[in-house]
């Protein structure tokens, strides 16, 4: 395999990480913290993100509440999951944190609500 | 809310007044995380962010007004009219911190040939209205513009079911984050062209049709590199402009950007009037917004309580490859924190700031991303009569 460079998502800095993998050894450079190299890792193995969306909601001051996986979910899963929450519905009152969805798909990741959303009437 | 915050430390009564129904802005629509990481030391949603500072305002004297409008400014009788749904006031201050942010360019500014039909939308408003209000805008979308409203927005659409042909770029380089261009386009294999514009738009009625071609160095369109999109919906991220009209009349005003001009404590050019966020100049990360509005709070609650004098302003002069510069001027009493853009992407530079106060090295640099850094307010002499920033080819 040639040498790659992986753009790191795991923060806003974007690091260029080059991965190059030689008689199955994989060395990496360019990275500025220890979750870079673990991402680089991953990104050559099961590349891995965090799902940030939406869930429905009823009652509440606004139709949506925004939601995230509370860790780093198989990117291949995405389309699964994201059908899956398009059937859910929940009711308002939500806080902050609230658990929507516990290990989604086995991942062990929760979906967990990421905003406030008031009750109406 | 970071300049509400910064003003309260010091022990003045603040009152921050919000448009909308709830503080935060733009971030409630952001629901994509990457914000947070220098302020909080972590990574957190946009909502998620407003929210941490919800909190910490709740806990100050802090007065807010939300659902409320100031339809104007009076900064030499000290007076604020505000219109709200519970009437009308007029509001007194010792000082003003003005945090607008930026609006969207509009389509109107690009002066793109065609029909003008539905189905052409602002990425910010794609977004709310996905985000926030439940309704996606069409069926097949293409992106005029690769900032990072645009490919996020290219992400959201795919993933809530909305097909993206493309983002169209008119440079030769992305102008988003390179992580979002890695984890919004090409995780969803959605392709990318740079160095292309929109060169037409056809419907009637909705948009049927665009017209997109590649472009010289000039940003003209070429003959024979013509590709048409049948796409219902255009989304445009083509910048964003601050928003300073209401006291254009009053303060310096950057004839080009439309940024308030102001020094390193956020005063702007009246000297009871601050500014601080994406009125000033457009920041890469909300986390320099807040770091910026704390600042400018915190300067105008100790003008407020006539603490701190304004000192001596020494002009900083934005040299060779120099795009984007906050601040436009110094003042000793806070440290020197400067924000650039480049105009371009370079490689082996050294980023420099006479009369030899700070200077360090950077194997590549581009206009996507800001370089920030600060100067102790001990190293710059007081008796400078400018400050020059530049960047240059790294010699040595």
């Amino acid at each position: 395999m040639k040498d790659r460079i992986v753009i790191c998502t795991s923060c806003p800095l974007g690091c260029r990480i080059k991965v190059s993998v030689e008689n199955g050894k994989i060395s990496i450079s360019g990275n500025r913290c220890r979750k870079g190299y673990d991402y680089a890792l991953e990104e050559l193995k099961d590349p891995k993100r965090i799902l940030t969306t939406s869930v429905k909601v009823t009652n509440g001051e606004i139709p949506l509440v925004s939601v995230k996986t509370s860790s780093m979910i198989p990117k291949r899963l995405i389309p699964q999951i994201m059908s899956k929450i398009r059937e859910i519905e929940v009711e308002a009152p939500i806080e902050l944190g609230d658990i929507i969805l516990k290990n989604i798909m086995n991942t062990g990741a929760d979906l967990v609500a990421t905003r406030t959303v008031r009750r109406i009437k | 809310m970071a300049a509400a915050l910064g003003a309260a430390e010091q022990g003045v009564e603040v009152l921050l007044v919000e448009r909308e129904d709830r503080n935060g802005g733009v971030l409630n629509q952001c629901i994509h995380n990457g914000f947070g990481l220098h302020y909080f030391r972590e990574e957190l949603t946009g909502p998620e962010y407003a929210e941490r500072f919800m909190k910490l305002i709740e806990s100050r004297n802090i007065r807010t007004f939300t659902g409320a409008h100031v339809w104007k400014l009076a900064p030499f009788e000290n007076t604020a009219f505000i219109v709200s749904e519970s009437g009308i006031y007029d509001v007194f201050f010792d000082a003003l911190v003005v945090t607008t942010g930026a609006r969207e360019r509009p389509f109107g500014a690009l002066m793109i040939p065609g029909d003008r039909p539905a189905g052409i939308f602002t990425a910010g408003l794609a977004q709310r209205f996905v985000n926030i209000e439940n309704h996606l805008p069409g069926k097949r979308a293409l992106i005029l513009g690769s900032g990072d409203i645009g490919l996020i927005m290219a992400r959201r659409l795919t993933l809530e079911g909305m097909e993206v042909v493309g983002v169209v770029e008119r440079l030769p380089y992305p102008g988003g984050l390179e992580r979002n261009v890695q984890q919004c386009l090409v995780d969803f294999d959605i392709p990318l062209y740079l160095s292309h514009t929109v060169t037409g738009v056809e419907g009637k009625g909705r948009l049927e049709k665009v017209y997109i071609s590649e472009v010289d160095d000039e940003f003209k369109p070429m003959k024979g590199t013509e590709k048409v999109f049948k796409v219902d919906t255009l989304i445009l991220s083509v910048g964003l402009i601050p928003q300073t009209e209401i006291l254009k009349n009053f303060v310096e005003i950057d004839p080009k950007t439309f940024g308030f001009i102001t020094s390193n404590t956020g005063r702007t050019s009246l000297d009871s009037v601050f500014a601080a966020g994406n009125d000033v100049i457009i920041y890469d990360l909300v986390d320099y917004v807040s770091i910026e509005g704390y600042t400018a709070g915190k300067h105008a609650a100790l003008h407020a309580l006539r603490k701190a004098t304004p000192s001596r302003r020494i002009p900083i002069i934005p040299g060779e490859n120099i795009g984007v510069l906050f601040p436009r001027f110094y003042e000793e009493q806070e440290d020197l924190r400067i924000y650039v853009r480049v105009r371009k992407p370079l490689e082996n530079v050294r980023v420099v700031v006479e009369p030899g106060i700070y200077s360090r090295k950077f194997d590549r640099v581009a206009p996507n991303e800001m370089i920030t850094f600060t100067i102790p307010s001990e190293k710059i002499p007081p008796s400078s009569n400018r400050i020059l920033v530049e960047v240059k080819k790294d010699e040595g």
